[in-house]
């Protein structure tokens, strides 16, 4: 059980202008995220929009230098890598993002996209490409005719498809996939979801999977990580999370969950209001203005992140819900 | 149960033939030559061509060759008119054909190569200005705004009068002149493309910048900067002309079709020939380049072609 990906107190803040003269802002968008993340296991990363899913997605796929905070990737630290070590690590990340329709180029023949990654980090012949794009082909369910297609002649599951192939090709390490279904038909996305699955086993590849509909993360993920305004609030294995949330934004976002037999003993929690604004983010506990349990210590004293029950958590009444849970 | 199998049959027998890609010129002449409007501006423009290259053989009078007794002669098919000046002659008793014919030559020089000068240096810095929007991008477009700034033709006045009248010079003032909206058009393009998924998925796999600029985005901008270069082939010409006739461009015994056009508007009212035959030859290669240039588009473009 290696770990591949280690991420420790990772922060991502933008200066944003405010007009003329108001002077520069900082919006924390990501604000302080640590996890390790072992070879063939699957990490699922849940929260509403603008929690910082995706700027955790870029950060981890080195696109964007975290502001503060260490990466390290099978073991080798990002910040202050060298050239070479960083073309090693860049192959060893790869993504898949949540468009099918935007992330393949509409000019490449589905064959070239494929070999691009080959061509660039590899000493391969043109033969032994083609060869290896038609079997990462074959393994993601596309004939072997689609290879001089244009990504226009398919469908949204097959483009995702030809997607996850490409993000394959160089067998990374870490797979980050940023809402891989949530563009697709629900009748599709099992197919894509099981396709994911299947070839994490083969290649005993990461997963870093960010979305935010939780059936689709109960099927697919080991750890959950529900995040709130760039910050973790829970983080543990996905049974004891789902069986018993201990974060009030975990319940919510679990009882938000719509189910074919509704339990009637189970309440629904409504959470009201919106995200506050990541520019000014309230005191205390990020949560605190929309918790149905908030109280007087919350809205001053900032929860941190806690061992409890097999897992971390960041609520000061955890212990509670833990209590009247059992 | 039959269908299945015989069509995975098909299938493994088709495999060969299908890993092979088909042999890009052939592509793109089955795509191209479905367009029709585009085969006959192709045709027209090889016979333009044809006519540039063997221009000696091919017009049936010397262009300077002044005929003083058939000045103004009408066109071989209306009163008055010569068998032996088939499109009649100018006010200087020259032939019409043999000018228009010579002239192809030097119109298609400095509409070619204005256009290929200005295309090539204006999606280059374009590019750059794309991929760099925080240092390089914003000094290139201001420098590209005072281009704009000033009229055109001014600025093409000004340019030829630095470097001094003569054939090149005049291409490349006008080269210079028509850089802006290829600048404009690729950075636009470019800017739009680069926040796209791919564009990051092609960065992931480990591309360079010039794989960046050149592979993965540069393609996806050719439509606006195809239509922008057959459109300122035309104006090209006619910019040229317009120099010419202020004694920059091309030099007067030279025949060259903007010029003439130029010179002949004294005499619309008597000889509407000397004035209409370089405007119809203007007009027609302009619209095959036109019709070419959508034909390029359509058939580089692959979501317009049909699935294989």
């Amino acid at each position: 059980m290696a770990v591949v990906l280690t991420a420790r107190d990772l922060t991502r803040h933008y200066e944003v202008s405010r007009g003329l003269f108001k002077g520069h802002a900082t919006v924390r968008a990501l604000n302080g995220v640590s996890f390790e993340l072992e070879a063939g296991k699957t990490l699922a990363v849940v929260g509403e929009s603008g929690c910082g899913k995706s700027t955790l997605a870029r950060a981890l796929t080195l696109i964007e230098e975290p502001s503060s905070g260490s990466l390290q990737i099978a073991g080798q630290e990002v910040a202050g890598a060298d050239k070479a070590q960083r073309k090693q690590l860049r192959k060893d990340v790869q993504m898949v993002f949540q468009s099918p329709y935007a992330s393949l180029n509409p000019r490449q023949k589905v064959g070239d996209q494929l070999a691009e990654p080959l061509l660039i980090n590899t000493n391969l012949s043109a033969t032994e490409r083609r060869d290896k794009v038609q079997a990462m082909m074959k393994q993601v369910g596309l004939r072997p005719e689609h290879y001089q297609r244009y990504p226009h002649m398919f469908s949204g599951g097959q483009r995702q498809r030809i997607a996850l192939a490409r993000a394959m090709m160089l067998q990374p390490k870490v797979l980050v996939a940023d809402e891989p279904t949530s563009a697709l038909d629900v009748s599709i996305q099992a197919q894509v979801l099981n396709l994911f699955m299947d070839l994490q086993q083969e290649f005993n590849t990461a997963y870093v999977f960010i979305s935010h509909n939780l059936a689709v993360v109960q099927h697919v993920a080991d750890d959950v990580m529900v995040m709130y305004l760039g910050r973790p609030v829970e983080l543990g294995p996905k049974n004891d999370i789902y069986e018993r949330p201990l974060h009030p934004y975990t319940q919510a976002l679990l009882s938000a969950t719509p189910t074919i037999h509704p339990d009637p003993h189970k309440p629904k929690i409504k959470i009201v209001g919106e995200l506050p604004n990541p520019l000014n983010p309230p005191p205390g506990c990020a949560f605190h203005k929309r918790c149905p349990y908030a109280t007087e210590r919350c809205s001053t004293e900032e929860p941190l992140l806690r061992e409890l029950d097999n897992r971390q958590v960041a609520c000061h009444y955890a212990e509670q819900f833990l209590d009247g849970a059992a | 149960m039959s269908t299945p199998t015989s069509s995975v049959v098909a299938a493994t027998s088709a495999v060969d033939q299908s890993l092979l890609y088909p042999s890009p010129y052939k592509e793109f002449w089955q795509a191209f030559s479905k367009n029709k409007g585009a085969v006959a501006g192709l045709l027209f423009m090889l016979l333009i061509i044809f006519c540039a290259i063997f221009a000696p053989w091919v017009a049936p009078h010397d262009p300077s060759e002044q005929y003083r007794d058939f000045l103004l002669t009408p066109p071989a098919w209306l009163e008055g008119g010569q068998i032996q000046f088939l499109l009649g002659t100018d006010e200087l008793g020259r032939d019409l054909l043999s000018r228009l014919i010579q002239g192809s030559r030097l119109s298609l020089l400095i509409g070619l190569s204005s256009v290929v000068m200005s295309l090539i240096p204006g999606i280059l810095l374009g590019l750059f200005a794309g991929f760099f929007p925080k240092m390089i991008g914003p000094t290139i477009m201001r420098l590209m705004d005072i281009m704009l700034a000033l009229p055109s033709l001014l600025l093409a006045v000004a340019i030829v009068a630095i470097l001094g009248p003569g054939l090149i010079n005049t291409v490349i003032a006008i080269a210079v002149v028509s850089l802006p909206s290829y600048v404009r058009l690729t950075r636009a393009a470019v800017m739009g493309e680069l926040n796209r998924d791919y564009v990051t998925a092609a960065r992931l796999a480990g591309a360079g910048l010039p794989r960046l600029m050149f592979i993965t985005v540069l393609p996806n901008c050719m439509a606006p900067l195809i239509v922008q270069a057959t459109l300122s082939f035309s104006s090209a010409i006619l910019d040229a002309a317009a120099l010419g006739f202020l004694g920059l461009g091309v030099q007067p015994p030279t025949p060259e079709w903007g010029t003439m056009l130029a010179s002949a508007r004294d005499y619309i009212e008597r000889a509407w020939w000397v004035v209409s035959l370089p405007g119809l030859t203007i007009l027609l290669s302009v619209l095959a380049i036109n019709l070419m240039g959508d034909g390029l588009r359509d058939a580089l473009d692959p979501k317009l072609k049909n699935a294989a």
